[in-house]
């Protein structure tokens, strides 16, 4: 599995760290001032020193604050913050195994030190000590109020249950992420990798520990038909039916592979032959109706197209695109009025797709409701222009703007 | 069971799945819907007579087109390439040829540039180059061509568009023409990228108005150079960049005011209205049967226009609500050329556009002309999605009473031949013929070598150069001299060619109507300026009869709203018909 850490630019993860650090230090000099001096170096000293922390911690300089607070730890070694300071200036340095020593060190001291607690479940993540790492995780993520902080303890909590193999816990962590950071790019792209990481990992042990199976055999032909191979994928699912004659959905399958490949004279009969046989094996096969409708209307049997788009849409009432295949063909076969009513199903099931807005532009103007149809051309431009945005905001965004050429030439 | 496993594998899989579906949606070029092609309805076993031969070489039509290097396209400017036009320019009741061409970037030494070429007919199936006597020796990236005589004096003049400024050649009859660009007010500037043009008279006032399309807003000092960008690539190769990711640009409409000189009326006739698109072919006809003339054109990667005619000097786009801008499942596809005809005899002119490759053709069937079907599928026209396609015309080639359909094919993108070895840069022309039916049937492979041989091929012009009664095919090949494609048609069926001439309409007759029965079989055309890819046919009508030896009846619409009917016409003759001087 590919690294779990968020990705982004050079340097973010540590700048992340640093944003982190400046919320949770605590004052040092406060606690130096108000505790009585008991040990070898004067109290001006040791605030001093505390000064001088406090100061490169500000500027960002942590090796000489580092540097001062371990002075400050072997002069006043029973004061908590000390110890939580230093563990997140460590922290912010990547000496994670110092970071989580100092964090121990000042809940040892004061167990209600909420900031050395949430820093030593970070640490201890950093520093691939998951098991110990993912209980204190857990139990911060649930109460830090802190959004910056909770993301970062997510996002460790992610890390170290799928790298303890406890894809319960990925999967609960994953959930409350995308719950309480729908949009963060971070978080889609660590969640990506989870759920491809987990389908990667069932796959493995289904092929590992029933590799006869008829699920072993499916599961190939389905990744063989995503790679194009759709002859070897459609002798996979024969296999599969060799196995079990009466499993749903194979026949299915093996219609769409007919019609994605290359079409001689027989092909559609073919196809057709293996949705009818879907449909004998599971009469509530809504998608092997639509496909039937769909050859049905390519042929213009507008009488077939309406029967199977009308079947496909009562099986399953929530299939936009078997009423929008009723309304077409209903539309075509001069029965326009009856059109409407799937049509405007499709489109209150479907708001943003352009061709259920078409379909009901045209069948109201066939029916001389022009205004209606210029209400849903409107929208059909809308959603339709909306729809371009976003390919034209995933190609600029992936590929670059072509008005801005670039010098790099990536691997295609 | 909806979402099936395959459909939830390819939703929820592995971002570099993701991912890569991302770049290919970023396959930049032209509109191409990935559709996989139809099958291929049983062989009708019908005999088809037809063979054609090119015979450009022997007749001398031998000068190469010459459109930026051939192998190599840095801009898209160098890959479109232009239309081409059979034109006859004497008068003499033989069709000429007009080729143009474009050039180089980096220029040609003096005396070496290229020029469009203008070939006049022998009569005996050869040409002779008259260029430079014609004085239409020009360099430049020349586009569309369209003809029409817009100062009625009784010759035909000739349009044509370029990246950079477009020209209007005057006719002086003496077989020489005269750029009189500036003289008729058609300077642009700075100068645009026009491709399409047609001459048209929208307001009916008698006098030929002109519509331009354009393509792209494109300067090519802002332009990266094909495969400088991750954007412009096709199947992984770097290639020319664009159109998608570049501007779009406005159409264009010239009022005719009558003394030579024309005035740009695209916001008050309401063109400026319908916005950008990247305008390629641009065709006048009226698609509504209102006597008025509309205007379509083909859009590529955007959706089609169609100008309404509101008969008062203003037009309204429809295309949209007319169901012809865009496919039945409401995407905009990669248009370049149109064929305007009525396939299915039932008095409204239909369309026929084929698209880029990964894409199937277009029928859009004309309903009473209130709004377009697609009927690609039902008429068996989805069998090839193989093809970039380009001009395309129905014409009526086995002269059986059914207009069949002819189109060219060619990549724009040469670069990929060189790592795809199955991604031809030259391709086959292909032809369908008309079962009578509603339905076509491809017959490339019965029509000869000639149809069979691979170009990178743009325009094409329909019409009869030889006068033999047969509608013969003039192609514009890329780097290479045009085909000339004979149509030795051996179906001994009967024909009839009619040519009119306007008087109180423009003189070309350009829009007038003729319609043509025998029997029960009534078939429709109109004289257009362009259509194709951008391209000129003969400005003649061409009607087979099959075998009917008489027109029963003859019957003209012309432009000024005459109407003009003949009966009993003899079948296998060339005609001419003046405005107002019919005998019915």
């Amino acid at each position: 599995m590919a690294s779990l850490r968020p990705q982004g630019k050079k340097g973010a993860g540590s700048l992340w760290r640093l944003g982190l650090i400046w919320i949770f230090l605590i004052a040092v000099a406060v606690q130096l001032v108000s505790k009585p001096g008991r040990a070898q170096a004067p109290a001006g000293d040791r605030a001093r020193i505390a000064g001088e922390a406090q100061e490169a911690l500000r500027k960002g300089d942590y090796a000489n604050a580092i540097k001062s607070l371990e002075t400050l730890v072997k002069l006043e070694p029973g004061i908590a913050e000390i110890h939580a300071n230093l563990a997140t200036a460590c922290y912010a340095v990547g000496r994670f195994d110092d970071a989580a020593h100092e964090a121990l060190e000042a809940l040892k001291l004061k167990p209600s030190l909420t900031n050395a607690h949430f820093f030593l479940g970070l640490s201890l993540a950093e520093s691939n000590r998951c098991q110990q790492a993912l209980p204190y995780l857990e139990e911060d993520y649930g109460r830090t109020p802190d959004s910056q902080l909770k993301r970062a303890l997510g996002t460790d909590a992610v890390r170290c249950a799928m790298s303890l193999n406890q894809s319960d816990r990925a999967i609960d962590f994953i959930r409350a992420l995308n719950h309480d950071f729908p949009d963060d790019p971070d978080l889609l792209y660590l969640s990506s990798h989870v759920y491809s990481d987990l389908s990667t990992r069932a796959a493995q042990r289904l092929l590992m520990t029933a590799p006869e199976s008829y699920q072993a055999h499916q599961f190939n032909a389905e990744v063989l038909e995503l790679e194009g191979k759709l002859s070897e994928a459609a002798d996979e699912y024969r296999k599969v039916l060799s196995l079990r004659p009466n499993l749903v959905g194979i026949h299915y399958q093996l219609g769409n592979l007919f019609l994605a490949g290359e079409r001689g004279p027989h092909t559609l009969d073919e196809a057709r032959a293996e949705f009818q046989e879907e449909l004998k094996i599971d009469p509530r096969n809504a998608a092997a109706e639509y496909e039937l409708g769909e050859m049905a209307r390519q042929a213009r049997e507008w009488t077939d197209a309406i029967e199977h788009f009308g079947r496909a849409a009562s099986l399953d009432p929530q299939f936009a695109d078997a009423l929008i295949g009723l309304g077409k063909s209903l539309a075509s076969a001069g029965r326009a009025q009856e059109a409407i009513r799937p049509l405007e199903q499709a489109v209150t099931l479907a708001p943003a797709n352009p061709n259920a807005h078409y379909q009901l532009s045209f069948a109201f103007r066939r029916l001389g409701r022009d205004q209606e149809a210029a209400k849903e051309l409107a929208a059909y431009r809308e959603t339709h222009d909306k729809f371009a945005k976003t390919m034209q905001n995933i190609r600029t965004g992936i590929l670059g703007n072509i008005a801005q050429p670039q010098t790099d030439t990536p691997p295609d | 069971m909806r979402v099936t496993r395959r459909k939830f594998l390819q939703s929820t899989g592995a971002a570099s799945m993701v991912l890569c579906g991302a770049a290919r949606l970023g396959a930049q070029g032209m509109a191409s819907r990935g559709v996989r092609p139809g099958p291929r309805p049983k062989f009708s076993g019908k005999p088809w007579l037809v063979a054609f031969t090119d015979v450009a070489p022997r007749a001398g039509l031998t000068a190469a087109t010459v459109y930026g290097e051939e192998y190599v396209k840095r801009y898209i400017v160098e890959a479109n390439g232009p239309g081409i036009a059979f034109f006859d320019y004497d008068h003499d009741g033989w069709l000429d040829v007009f080729v143009p061409t474009g050039t180089r970037l980096e220029g040609f030494p003096p005396g070496q540039e290229p020029t469009n070429h203008l070939y006049h007919n022998n009569r005996d199936g050869t040409f002779t180059d008259v260029t430079t006597k014609a004085g239409l020796r020009h360099t430049g990236w020349c586009y569309g061509i369209c003809v029409g005589d817009y100062d009625n004096d009784g010759r035909d003049d000739l349009f044509l568009t370029y990246y950079g400024q477009n020209v209007l050649y005057h006719n002086n009859g003496d077989g020489t023409f005269t750029d009189v660009t500036e003289k008729a007010g058609l300077l642009e500037s700075p100068p645009r990228y026009g491709t399409g043009c047609t001459f048209v008279d929208y307001d009916r006032d008698g006098r030929l108005d002109l519509f331009i399309s354009r393509y792209i807003d494109l300067d090519l000092a802002r332009t990266p150079v094909g495969g400088s960008s991750r954007y412009c690539k096709y199947r992984g190769v770097p290639v020319n960049c664009g159109p998608m990711g570049l501007q779009q640009e406005t159409c264009a409409l010239y009022h005719n005011n009558g003394d030579g000189t024309f005035t740009d009326v695209s916001a008050k006739a309401g063109i400026l209205r319908a916005g950008t698109r990247y305008g390629l072919t641009a065709v006048a006809f009226d698609y509504n049967n209102d006597g008025w003339p509309d205007l379509f054109v083909a859009c590529d990667s955007s959706p089609n226009l169609l100008f309404r005619n509101n008969h008062d000097g203003t037009f309204s786009e429809v295309g949209m609500e007319s169901g012809c801008a865009v496919n039945d499942d409401g995407q905009e596809q990669a248009n370049m050329g149109v064929g305007v005809g009525d396939y299915d005899g039932d008095g409204y002119l239909d369309l026929f556009l084929p698209h880029f490759s990964d894409d199937t053709p277009i029928l859009y069937r004309n309903v009473k002309g209130e709004f377009f079907d697609d009927l690609t599928n039902a008429a068996g026209l989805a069998v090839n999605t193989q093809y970039v396609c380009w001009g395309v015309g129905f014409a009526d080639f086995d002269n059986d009473g059914w207009l069949d359909i002819f189109h060219v094919t060619g990549t724009v993108y040469p670069e990929v031949e060189k790592v795809y070895p199955d991604y031809k840069f030259k391709t086959p022309r292909v032809v369908y013929r008309n079962l009578g039916n509603g339905s076509f049937e491809e017959v490339s492979e019965l029509c000869g070598t000639a149809v069979l041989e691979p170009h990178s091929s743009r325009g094409c012009a329909f019409g009869d150069f030889n006068n033999d009664g047969n509608v013969d095919v003039l192609v514009l090949n890329m780097s290479e001299p045009p085909s000339l494609l004979r149509n030795d048609n051996r179906s001994g069926h009967h024909w009839l060619n009619v040519k009119l001439v306007g008087t109180r309409s423009n003189r070309s007759a350009i829009g007038a109507r003729v319609a043509v029965t025998t029997g029960a079989h009534r078939q429709v055309r109109e004289v257009l300026s362009a259509s194709s890819y951008i391209s000129q046919n003969d400005l003649r009508q061409h009607f087979g009869l099959g075998t009917a030896r008489k027109v029963d009846q003859l019957e003209v619409r012309w432009p000024s709203g005459l109407v003009e009917r003949a009966s009993g016409v003899d079948a296998d003759q060339f005609i001419v018909i003046e405005e107002g001087k019919t005998k019915g």
